[in-house]
């Protein structure tokens, strides 16, 4: 028996180890940072300093509110594009599936720095030729990064587009495991394939799209590069910063260890907060 | 009917023809940016087809980047880590689901809950602890933190549960140990899991950006993402030559990408087994 738990925990050791170190302790450590005053040398324990600054703080407001907004209006918007996607994906009459599934796709094998650069390039007021197409039908150019309303919406397409094929690959995933005969026997009560999708093939994909929120949920929260690369760094005037971009310039321009560790703390909270939520309501719908 | 369902093609063949145009288009803009001159991507004629292949910003950003230290550390990195992270998940996985010992129910209850914690919320006291041990602008300070991938132990600990008691009690009778169990008997089984997750982590590792932004700052220590924020940097707004070093440092994930086509989309599909 004793042997018996030697060799587990040596099997455990070496993720337990790493664990330990860059996840167990970073989290302890920041909790004991968030209470202490940091912009004195040696540090301070100062209880309410931090914590009271994030309940007074216009900036964290502000990116509180554009996070939500972001996560209000892009998630849903993605997660029905991707199940569209998915759908489409899965047909059978579609042909060259595997071609399309690259397009769907490419986004996250690229990486975010490297399509930052090319949303800059396209989105470009004078040059870009998102403008140069809006100017061939008649429309005005959009300044997307001085418009604090154009710089959003360009974060929320920009994320969009980067996310919508992996989660379309998830659901895709769920349409496969819904066994075939379900749909033969509604076609031969001649259900229509609107009403198929909407009475059948959503249902049963609840979980799978509950799944996909939960990770949207967490990746929004977090979101860093898009605002910091495409918008200028929150930009304009701090209309596109994300909590996650916060916690960045606090803890890494400012240097502002404490108050940074209290705002990664809320993101934390907030992200497992809504996840359970998500998983909480999911679960007694079903 | 047969006309309904040609409706229904049609729709299905232009719909996801028009999607996937509309991705793919930011690769094709950088492609054809990348072959123009630097006067021309920004003047009033260039239009959306290509008009020029001009490979002046590849041979520029060859000679006058450190895009070779930048491949090199993002493979070592990439490689390191996609090796640790699917080895010791695959043990912890191992343990947790076919050892008995005190504690794992709630070792495996926390594994779960790090899967919901967003990796940025911790930057700050890893940068702290990196800054302390001496790690910023080592590879040790890029893999490092980088390791604790929850979801690679959720996947193998549902692959350990579902595989037959019988198969253990034999290898067992035989005079196999958990070793032996582990690395001869299993890992040959869940060889597609073990390269899918692989594939997928090298892709993740390969592109991430915040952590090795924070823990690099001389530039020959940089991985690619972070370079081609310095490219930026150095000169100004010269967007073929950006679009050159995004695409050259996309290249081999892409390649990989294509060859494992089948097995980053079962990964990406094994994951979301996933339930919390």
């Amino acid at each position: 028996m004793r042997l018996n738990n030697r060799i587990a925990y040596a099997f455990l050791a070496p993720y337990l180890l790493i664990f330990a170190t860059f996840w167990l302790w970073p989290i302890i450590s920041s909790f004991l940072i968030s209470f202490q005053n940091t912009r004195v040398n040696p540090w301070r324990f100062a209880p309410s300093m931090n914590w009271g600054r994030l309940v007074g703080d216009p900036a964290f407001y502000n990116a509180l509110y554009n996070t939500l907004i972001i996560l209000v209006i892009q998630v849903p918007v993605m997660i029905a594009l991707a199940t569209v996607m998915a759908v489409f994906l899965n047909s059978p009459l579609l042909k060259a599936r595997p071609l399309y599934r690259f397009a769907f796709f490419a986004p996250v094998v690229v990486g975010e720095v490297a399509y930052a650069a090319v949303f800059r390039l396209m989105f470009s007021a004078d040059f870009g030729i998102i403008n140069k197409i809006i100017g061939t039908v008649g429309l005005s150019p959009v300044s997307w990064f001085d418009n604090g309303t154009a710089a959003m919406a360009l974060v929320i397409m920009a994320v969009t587009w980067r996310w919508a094929g992996y989660n379309a690959i998830i659901i895709l995933a769920g349409l496969q495991s819904i066994p075939g005969d379900v749909y033969e026997a509604a076609t031969l009560d001649r259900v229509g394939k609107v009403q198929q999708f909407f009475h059948i093939t959503l249902p049963l994909l609840k979980p799978i799209i509950l799944f996909c929120i939960v990770l949207s949920v967490i990746g929004t929260m977090q979101l860093f590069a898009e605002p910091f690369l495409i918008t200028n760094r929150g930009g304009p005037g701090g209309a596109t910063e994300t909590l996650g971009l916060l916690l960045y310039r606090q803890g890494f321009t400012s240097l502002n260890f404490g108050y940074a560790s209290a705002i990664a703390y809320t993101i934390a909270a907030l992200a497992v907060a809504i996840s359970l939520l998500n998983l909480f309501f999911g679960r007694e719908a079903k | 009917m047969t006309s309904l369902r040609k409706l229904e093609n049609g729709v299905l063949t232009v719909g996801t023809f028009a999607a996937a145009a509309l991705w793919i288009f930011p690769l094709y803009w950088a492609f054809i940016t990348s072959m123009r001159s630097e006067d021309r991507v920004v003047s009033k004629e260039a239009g959306v087809l290509p008009d020029e292949f001009n490979p002046a910003a590849y041979i520029d950003i060859l000679w006058n980047t450190n895009l070779v230290s930048w491949y090199i550390n993002s493979i070592g990195t990439a490689v390191i880590i996609t090796f640790t992270v699917v080895v010791s998940g695959m043990m912890c996985a191992y343990a947790i689901s076919q050892m008995r010992f005190p504690g794992r129910r709630i070792l495996y209850g926390v594994v779960l809950a790090s899967f919901m914690v967003p990796s940025q919320a911790l930057v700050v006291t890893q940068f702290i602890l990196m800054n302390d041990m001496g790690l910023i602008n080592t590879w040790a300070g890029i893999i490092l933190p980088q390791l604790i991938v929850p979801v690679v132990i959720i996947v193998y600990k549902q692959f350990f549960d579902a595989v037959p008691k019988e198969m253990r009690e034999a290898v067992v009778l035989d005079g196999g140990g958990d070793y032996t169990l582990l690395f001869k008997v299993y890992l040959p089984l869940n060889w597609g899991i073990t390269t899918a997750l692989g594939i997928i982590t090298f892709i993740m590792a390969w592109n991430q950006f915040l952590w090795p932004f924070l823990a690099v700052t001389t530039e020959n220590k940089m991985t690619i993402p972070v370079g081609i924020t310095q490219v930026n940097d150095a000169f100004g707004v010269f967007y073929a030559r950006l679009m050159s070093v995004a695409l050259l440092g996309a290249m081999p994930v892409a390649i990989a990408y294509l060859i494992f086509q089948k097995k980053v989309t079962e990964a990406v599909m094994i994951s979301s087994g996933v339930k919390g």
